[in-house]
């Protein structure tokens, strides 16, 4: 979902826009590959076909291997720590392990872990957001 | 409802998320408890199970 499509969902609620721009620009504190293939992994669990769809056009590789990522080369192993935690955050928050966090600090620190949970709460956030307008046809 | 894993603290007291994650979060959060869009009884519900599901005591 676009910048774009926020500012015409939200545009008789001008202060939770601005919010969610504020939002979305703060997760570049965190490192961009990892934030990206938790993404593209919220999308695969939320079921966002949308985004999915727009990133296969640019990334066809990397979508079809993530179902893959605990044996994959191709992910390094913060991004698999950073995809552990991102499984269980979206199926059930509360029940996110100690294990995954601690992988997760291992491979960031706990500044860094800091900083990727609250950038993984907005990513799932937005399309959270962006699949809800999208089914009431908004 | 599935029962709530209690957890101890499991970052350092004092550590949190950068100033530009947490400045959106929070400006997020205090834009959207402002609206008045919702019915209040729903508002009230709503609140009180999230603040369950993310093991929120405050």
């Amino acid at each position: 979902v676009t910048s774009a499509t926020f500012d015409r969902v939200l545009q008789t609620v001008p202060e939770v826009a601005h919010a969610v721009h504020l939002s979305a620009d703060g997760t570049a504190v965190v490192p961009g590959d990892l934030l990206e293939v938790c993404r593209l992994r919220v999308a695969m669990l939320l079921g966002n076909e949308a985004l999915l769809a727009e990133a296969r056009v640019q990334q066809a590789d990397l979508v079809a291997d993530l179902p893959n990522w605990p044996t994959s080369s191709r992910f390094s192993t913060a991004q698999r720590a950073c995809l552990a935690l991102t499984e269980e955050f979206v199926i059930d928050v509360a029940s996110s392990s100690d294990e995954s966090l601690a992988a997760v600090t291992a491979e960031l620190g706990e500044q860094g872990m800091a900083d990727f949970v609250s950038a993984l709460l907005i990513t799932e956030q937005r399309q959270r957001l962006a699949m809800m307008w999208e089914r009431l046809g908004v | 409802m599935t029962d709530i894993v209690q957890h101890t603290p499991r970052i350092t007291a004092g550590v949190h998320a950068h100033d530009a994650l947490r400045g959106g979060l929070n400006k997020f959060a205090s834009a959207v408890v402002r609206l008045g869009n919702v019915d209040p009884v729903t508002t009230e519900i709503v609140r009180l199970r999230c603040a369950s599901h993310h093991q929120c005591g405050t």
